[in-house]
This record gives structure tokens, C-alpha cells and sequence, in this order.
């Protein structure tokens, strides 16, 4: 259960906001043209509309804000690795110097500028996921590519795809634990030594794991078949689809900071 | 009723055809309890997808008869006329959540979601799950688990339910549990029961064991007689019950000792010896 409990970023928080009342599709539009909003900004400040924006999608799910910090967690190391890159060397105008080390003007705003994307990009990914369960956002995933199923796409099979990889995970990861254990019960030292002898290592769990995982797969397909699963045939939806006044707001929302970072890119 | 008629079954592997199941004849009348035991290898699991209709027989026919009509048949559609509940509940359970892997089956026969609400609520209501309904299946029990199983299969509303070696992973608290809970179903909704195992304290509920050996059926008949005749045992591996191999045991000193199948029939045949 330790290693299931380490992501956030994928995970449900359940609750009953309007923010999670909302159509899974609408939230999921509303976070691909926010994510295109974090990369069409050129400077730091043109972020703001996205910032508030997402500040005030945050406060409404009334999702503990820790549970956001957590989210930030594993990318933690990618953000310091990057600031300090951009921090030290980015050439400009010095604004403190020892030795050949140097911070400059253009460094620290850029530092700043990727920070700021990092940051917005996780936020807006963790409030999506938080707030939309696994089941509600692979429906989207297949409304969103239903389009596609015109030129052959089985969109509705990636979407259930999805969605028993993301129901197996937690299994997956209590085996890796449960073969871990008896391995290093067994004698085997998991993580020790070398780069080259750490990686040998992990062989001994990911063989059983592999093969415990083809096994499963090959039950599972034998268990949806027998309760009435055939690939390609239609299929009724359990979660029913309604467009409420929040869904408005959300795409209105959306579309108001994304004008506005096109707009101050344009014009100021 | 479920009738099979000379039903064998083949496979076809690099060494050669392999016969899993030849010739078997069986009759499951409606709302009745079977059982299927045999040692490992023997066919039950084969047998229970080609009652299922999970598996199409080599030859002979699984046909499903209404009940005091032999002329009206129609092949078993899985799911819809017979569920089948596997050994691993954690290899069956496909949805994140309890409510949503109950409507599974349902949203594969295309029902109005109106009556996907309403069959989810019933079956969570009947099976006491109603407290799971947000659960993600990773945080149940063994027994929970394979109760939410039966539930993704109840809703389906089949004529029969297979168990096949349901319990066999569970401790035996869970396992009683999931044993009550079937036999629930079969007294108050009248579900046709078939419980495929090696466990055999579990077929005594049964009305009709089936014996398979080798591929074929050795003994079809009420529990006791099976267990009664040695060949039948010996043939299909079957380790007795505890009280049935006592009565055995007691059978060297008084020859006319009964066969007992449960310790409560063991202690009544004791007291009664004096």
C-alpha cells in the first residue's frame, strides 16, 4: 500500500463541490486550453488570468490544499533541477557574481517563467484528476475521441482501456510489494550496490510480475466476456451525461483566460 | 433447465488434440443446487464455460429449456442466462469503483440507464454492499471482493449462477459468508446454483454431485450416494468430508454405522450406538 499511496497526480479525492459535479468532458476541455494557455504565455505575467482562474477552481472543489502541495511532490526534483540551470546559466546582465558563478537578471526570470509553467501545468492536471473520477474521465477521454471513431479509432475501447489500467494499478502495486517481500525473504538485496547491480536486481521482480500480469489480463478478458463484453459492440453508459449552469461557467471561465493570455501577449 | 447432451470438448496443442471432456449428459433443473468436483485437471473449469456458454462444445449441445418445456430450446447466452463467478475476485473486478463494476455487465446488454440505477441499488441492497458503493475494489475484503463479483453477475438477472472455485481463495470466515449469501439467492430469488470445486464440505447443500474423472462423468447423483460408493472416490481423488471418513472409520467396529456427512449427523449415529 506505500508505493499506491505515493501518487497523487491521477488520483480521486471525492467530494461533492460543483467542481466535481461538473461534466468530466467540460473539465477536461477546460484543462487541454489551459495547458495550451501555459504554453502560448511568453512571460511570466501573462500567466495571471490562468493563475486566478485555477485559484478560484481550486478554493471551489474545497480540496485541501496539501493535497495540491503532495501533487507537486514528484516533480519537485525536475522544478529545483531546472530553476538552478536556468538560475546559473543563462546569460545576461549579472546581478551577482563569485567566482565564475553568476545569477543574472534574464536567469532569475527565466528560472521564474518555468517555475511558474511547472507549477500551473501540475495544478491544473492535479484538479482534474482530484476532482473527476477514473470511470467519469475515461468517458470523456472516449467523448473526446468519439470524432475520431469515424476514421477507425475504437475510441471507446482506448477509453476502457484506461480505465482498467487505472483500476489494476493499485493491484499491480500491492504485487510489486508482495514479490518484493518474498524475494527479499529469500535472500535478495533490492536496491543495493551498483547502478548495473541495483538495475539486475529489479530482474527478479519484474519476471514473476510480468508474468502474474499476463496471467491476470488473460482471467480478466475471460471474466468481461462472460458478463456480456464483446469487443466493438455497443454499449449504454451507467453515468449519465448533464450539462449544468456550472459547466457554463467553467467554459466560460476557461475561455476568458484564455483570451486574456492571448490578449496580453498580442497587445501589452 | 440446462440440458447437455454428449458433450465433449477438444483442444488442439502442438502434441496433438487433447480430449478435455467427452460424452457428458447433465440436467440442471431451475432453482436446484449442483455440484461439480473432481481433482485438478479433470475438466471442471472447462466444464463450467461450456455451461456458461462461454465455450462452444467440439460436439453435443448445451441448451437451455424452460422449465416443463422440451420443445422451446436456445443456446445459453453468457451473462444473461447463466453468471459465472471465477476463483480470483481481483481478476474479474474491472471498474474503480464498486457501483460502476456492477454496471459493467449491464451496460454491455445496453439497458436504459433508469434500469441500471435500479438494478444496481437492488443488488447492492441484497447483497449488504450498500456502504461499498464508492469503494475502490483494492480496499475490500477477499470476501467483499467476491460478493461484489456475484453482485456484477446478479445484476444480469440470470437464470443460474456457476461458482467456480469461488471460495477456494478465502479464509474461511469469507468463505462462509459467500457460501450464506448464495444459498440467500438460490432460497428467495430461486437463482439455479452450480458450485464447481475440490472443497467438498461445499456440495453437501447440493442436491446433484457431479464426479468427473479424467475428462469424463464418473457419478452424477445426490451426495450421499456418491460419497457412499468407494469406486466413485477413489476414481475421482475426492478427500471426504471429516464426519464421512469418521463414519467410516466407525464402520470397521459396527458395521452398520451410517454415513454421516456433518458432524451433527455424526454425533446423532454416536449417541444412538448405545
Amino acid at each position: 500500500m506505500a508505493l499506491s499511496r505515493s501518487f497523487v497526480l491521477g488520483q480521486h479525492y471525492p467530494g461533492t463541490s460543483v467542481v466535481h459535479r461538473s461534466g468530466a468532458l467540460v473539465k477536461l476541455v477546460s484543462t487541454i486550453a489551459l495547458m495550451i494557455g501555459v504554453f502560448v504565455a511568453t512571460k511570466t505575467v501573462q500567466y495571471i488570468p490562468i493563475a486566478v482562474f485555477l485559484a478560484l477552481g481550486i478554493g471551489v472543489s474545497r480540496i485541501p490544499l496539501r493535497f495540491f502541495a503532495r501533487g507537486l511532490k514528484p516533480i519537485l526534483f525536475l522544478i529545483v533541477l531546472t530553476v538552478v540551470v536556468q538560475v546559473f546559466f543563462t546569460p545576461g546582465t549579472p546581478i551577482w557574481q563569485f567566482g565564475f558563478v553568476r545569477i543574472t537578471r534574464e536567469g532569475l526570470g527565466l528560472a521564474g517563467f518555468i517555475l511558474c509553467r511547472l507549477v500551473l501545468l501540475t495544478l491544473v492536471s492535479v484538479l482534474l484528476t482530484a476532482s473527476t473520477s477514473p470511470i467519469e474521465l475515461t468517458d470523456a477521454v472516449s467523448d473526446l475521441l468519439k470524432p475520431l471513431s469515424h476514421i477507425g479509432l475504437p475510441s471507446a475501447e482506448i477509453a476502457l482501456v484506461m480505465s482498467i489500467a487505472m483500476r489494476f494499478v493499485p493491484t499491480i502495486l500491492e504485487e510489486t510489494e508482495r514479490i518484493i517481500r518474498a524475494q527479499v525473504s529469500r535472500g535478495a538485496r533490492i536496491g543495493e550496490g551498483s547502478l548495473i547491480v541495483r538495475m539486475k536486481s529489479f530482474i527478479p521482480i519484474l519476471i514473476p510480475l510480468f508474468v502474474s500480469s499476463f496471467r491476470r489480463a488473460d482471467d480478466l478478458a475471460v471474466a468481461m466476456e462472460a458478463r456480456g463484453f464483446r469487443v466493438g459492440s455497443p454499449r449504454t453508459r451507467y453515468h449519465a451525461r448533464h450539462f449544468r449552469s456550472f459547466d457554463a461557467f467553467i467554459l466560460l471561465g476557461t475561455a476568458a483566460a484564455l483570451s486574456g493570455v492571448v490578449l496580453w501577449r498580442l497587445f501589452l | 433447465m440446462i440440458r447437455l447432451d454428449k458433450v465433449s470438448y477438444q483442444i488442439e496443442t502442438s502434441a496433438g488434440a487433447v480430449q478435455v471432456l467427452r460424452d457428458i449428459d447433465l440436467e440442471l433443473p431451475d432453482g436446484s443446487i449442483s455440484a461439480i468436483v473432481g481433482p485438478n485437471g479433470s475438466g471442471k473449469s472447462t466444464l463450467a464455460r461450456l455451461v456458461s456458454g462461454l465455450l462452444r462444445p467440439t460436439s453435443g449441445s448445451v441448451r437451455l429449456l424452460p422449465d416443463g418445456d422440451n420443445q422451446t430450446v436456445a443456446d445459453v447466452r453468457p451473462g444473461l442466462d447463466v453468471g459465472l463467478v471465477f476463483q480470483n475476485p481481483d481478476n474479474q473486478l474491472v471498474a474503480t469503483t464498486v457501483e460502476d463494476d456492477i454496471a459493467f455487465g449491464l451496460e454491455n446488454l445496453e439497458l436504459p440507464h433508469a434500469e441500471m440505477v435500479r438494478r444496481v441499488g437492488d443488488v447492492l441492497h441484497l447483497l449488504g454492499l450498500e456502504q461499498f458503493r464508492d469503494y475502490p475494489p483494492h480496499r475490500l475484503s477477499g470476501g467483499q471482493k467476491q460478493k461484489v463479483a456475484i453482485a456484477g453477475v446478479l445484476a444480469m438477472k440470470p437464470s443460474f449462477l456457476i461458482l467456480d472455485e469461488a471460495t477456494s481463495l478465502l479464509d474461511p470466515t469469507n468463505r462462509r459468508e459467500v457460501r450464506q449469501t448464495v444459498l440467500r439467492l438460490n432460497s428467495e430469488l430461486g437463482i439455479g446454483i452450480v458450485i464447481v470445486t475440490h472443497l467438498l464440505d461445499e456440495v453437501l447443500v447440493a442436491s446433484r454431485v457431479g464426479v468427473l474423472a479424467h475428462g469424463a462423468l464418473a457419478a452424477w447423483d445426490s451426495p450421499r450416494a456418491v460419497f457412499s460408493d468407494p469406486a466413485v472416490v477413489e476414481l475421482g481423488g475426492l478427500v471426504l468430508p471429516l464426519s464421512a471418513r469418521a463414519s467410516f472409520l466407525m464402520r470397521e467396529r459396527w458395521t452398520d454405522f451410517p454415513l454421516c456427512l456433518t458432524p451433527e449427523e455424526f454425533a446423532r449415529a454416536t449417541c444412538q450406538l448405545n
